[in-house]
């Protein structure tokens, strides 16, 4: 099983400046689209902002992992997004976030190898060694590695 | 002490693993012994076996929605929170377990 069947390059950037939460979730949607991951952004769109009011996906420590489940969504896919400059999130911890990862799921028939590597990321994210290497992590190969070595500690 | 959880969310993609990863991490640091199951979109995750269940001090369940066979805890001390609140503070989450097995000893 391979990191890279759910993310690559082009669904990482770095340094991205944004104002408002809702700004990096139209950015995230957006690179999933350019990447073949979605169908349609704006129905994607409204799947995440629907799960959005669901309940806070910044989960603290400055990460939020925003999700939606999707009739636009492809194939199961991660995008991964660093901010130039923390924004407001209402994070369980009441704290601005830094990272955001979004994860993008198809409504129906997913691939459950697919999905576990989708959760078993939120899973690490908890993991306080590894998330502090990904938020000092300055290029997008770095990233991939990271996640790559973690999936394969527990393979 | 040994405790089981079982943590779900609506979509069950991310919050339910990373309750469960923090259950694990709190109750690691505290020295007490964790098995928690996850119902997420995959199924259900280290299903807890009925073994596991009888042998435990007592129950977290972490949802957001109804989780599946919740009757396999019946009789047992059980407490519920929301997943965030597992997210959050699973520390806190356990010790409320642990008073509660306390008071029913």
């Amino acid at each position: 099983m391979e990191i890279k069947e759910v993310i690559n390059e082009k669904l990482i950037e770095l340094d991205f400046e944004a104002s408002s939460k809702e700004e990096v979730l139209n950015h995230m949607v957006e690179m999933f689209y350019k990447n073949g991951v979605i169908t349609s952004p704006q129905e994607f769109a409204k799947d995440v902002f629907e799960r959005e009011k669901l309940g806070t996906t910044g989960v603290g420590m400055g990460i939020a992992i925003p999700h939606g489940k999707s009739k636009a969504v492809l194939k199961e896919s991660i995008a991964i997004l660093k901010l130039k400059r923390p924004i407001e999130w209402e994070s369980l911890d009441g704290k601005p976030v830094s990272m955001v990862i979004m994860l993008a799921v198809p409504e129906k028939d997913a691939d459950t190898v697919h999905l576990k590597l989708l959760s078993r990321l939120a899973y690490f994210l908890m993991d306080d060694a590894f998330r502090d290497e990904l938020m000092k992590a300055k290029d997008k190969k770095e990233i991939l590695k990271l996640i790559e070595k973690k999936e394969l500690e527990v393979a | 002490m040994y405790i089981v959880c079982v943590t779900s969310c609506p979509a069950g993609i991310a919050h339910t693993y990373m309750a469960a990863a923090n259950l694990e991490k709190a109750a690691k640091k505290m020295g007490i012994d964790i098995k928690v199951e996850k119902q997420g979109i995959a199924g259900i995750e280290d299903e807890l076996s009925e073994e596991e269940i009888a042998r435990a001090d007592g129950v977290i369940i972490a949802a957001d929605i109804s989780i599946a066979q919740k009757e396999r805890f019946e009789g047992k001390t059980i407490i519920e929170c929301g997943v965030s609140e597992a997210i959050k503070n699973p520390e806190g989450v356990i010790n409320k377990l642990i008073e509660e097995v306390k008071k029913n000893v």
